[in-house]
C-alpha cells in the first residue's frame, strides 16, 4: 500500500478584527427589526438559511 | 476563573459533512462564555502538527472529542484515527500530568450511544453522548455538559435558548459574509470564530439568574423560616 500524504487546503482569512466587527454592526443593523417569530420568517433568509434549518428538521 | 478553565479543545472532524455540527459546538461553547481551540487555529507549517496538539491540550481544560468518523474508509477499508489518539493524549493528560491538569474533563460524541464498545471499549465509563448528527442535541450536549462541571455560581443559557440564538446568528451569517463578498462555506475556522465572537458581543442576551441570587432574593417568609 503507498502511503498517501493528504494536502491541507490553506484558506485566506478574509475577516481581520476590524472588519468582523463592521460586518457584525451591520447586520445587527439589518436584523434588528427582523426579529425570528415563526419557521416562515426563518425561510426567507435564503438557501443557505434554509439548508441550515434543514439542519434542525424545520425546512420541510 | 483562569484562562485554564475556560478553554475547550476541539477534537471533531473538519469535513464538510460534519460542518454544520462543528459550526454549531463552536457557537454553542462560545454561548457558554468560553471559548475552542483546535489544531486549525493556528496554520505554522515549521511546527510538527502532534506537538501543536500538545500544545493546545495542555492549555485547555475542556475537550469536546468526536468519534464519529471512525468508519472506513471506502479506498483502504481503514478507519481514521486520529481522533481517538487525541482524546488518549487528552486522557492521558489528564492522567498523568502535573497540576492542573488533573482537572481535566472530557466529553466524548458520537453518532450513536453505544457504538464506541465496538471499536474502543475501554472508553467505557466516560461521558459519552449521541447526537446522531443533529445540531440541536449535539448543542445541548454540550451546554449540558458545561453546566455539570462549572462552578454552579455560572448559569448557561437553557439548550432552547442556546438553539434560538444559534439560529438568530446563522440566519445573519450569509449577510455577514457578503460584507467581505464571502460566503459561510468558505469561512476558515479562525474567520468563524472571530465572528461568533463579535456577535455573541454585539447581541448580548440576559441569562437566568443563578439559583443562590434567586433565593437570597426571596424573604424569609417566603422560604418558610
Amino acid at each position: 500500500m503507498k502511503r498517501v500524504s493528504v494536502k491541507r487546503e490553506s484558506k485566506k482569512s478574509v475577516f481581520t478584527t476590524q472588519k468582523a466587527r463592521t460586518a457584525v454592526k451591520a447586520a445587527k443593523k439589518k436584523y434588528a427589526n427582523k426579529p425570528v417569530r415563526s419557521a416562515k420568517s426563518w425561510k426567507k433568509g435564503g438557501r443557505e438559511w434554509s439548508r441550515v434549518l434543514g439542519h434542525f428538521g424545520v425546512a420541510e | 476563573m483562569g484562562i485554564y478553565d475556560r478553554q475547550v479543545f476541539l477534537n471533531v472532524p473538519f469535513d464538510n459533512r460534519y460542518k454544520k455540527v462543528l459550526h454549531a459546538l463552536v457557537f454553542g461553547v462560545h454561548q457558554c462564555g468560553l471559548v475552542v481551540r483546535c489544531a486549525q487555529e493556528a496554520d505554522d507549517g515549521g511546527q510538527v502538527r502532534v506537538d501543536k496538539l500538545y500544545n493546545i491540550i495542555a492549555e485547555c481544560r475542556f475537550g469536546i472529542h468526536d468519534l464519529s468518523r471512525t468508519t472506513l474508509d471506502s479506498e483502504y477499508r481503514l478507519p481514521r484515527f486520529n481522533m481517538p489518539l487525541e482524546l488518549g493524549i487528552f486522557l492521558g493528560a489528564r492522567r498523568y500530568g502535573a497540576g492542573q491538569q488533573g482537572r481535566k474533563s472530557c466529553l466524548i460524541l458520537d453518532r450513536d450511544r453505544y457504538r464506541y464498545q465496538v471499536f474502543c471499549s475501554d472508553i467505557a465509563g466516560q461521558d459519552i453522548r449521541a447526537h446522531s448528527n443533529e445540531v440541536e442535541a449535539a448543542l445541548r450536549a454540550v451546554r449540558n455538559w458545561l453546566q455539570a462541571n462549572l462552578p454552579s455560581s455560572q448559569v448557561l443559557p437553557s439548550s432552547a435558548l442556546l438553539v434560538r440564538r444559534y439560529l438568530e446568528f446563522r440566519r445573519q451569517l450569509p449577510f455577514i459574509c457578503r460584507m467581505e463578498s464571502s460566503t459561510p462555506a468558505e469561512l476558515t475556522f479562525l474567520d468563524y470564530k472571530r465572528l461568533v465572537t463579535y456577535w455573541i458581543e454585539e447581541n448580548p442576551e440576559a441569562l437566568p439568574v443563578p439559583p443562590d441570587r434567586v433565593s437570597a432574593k426571596r424573604s424569609p417568609a417566603r422560604n418558610g423560616l
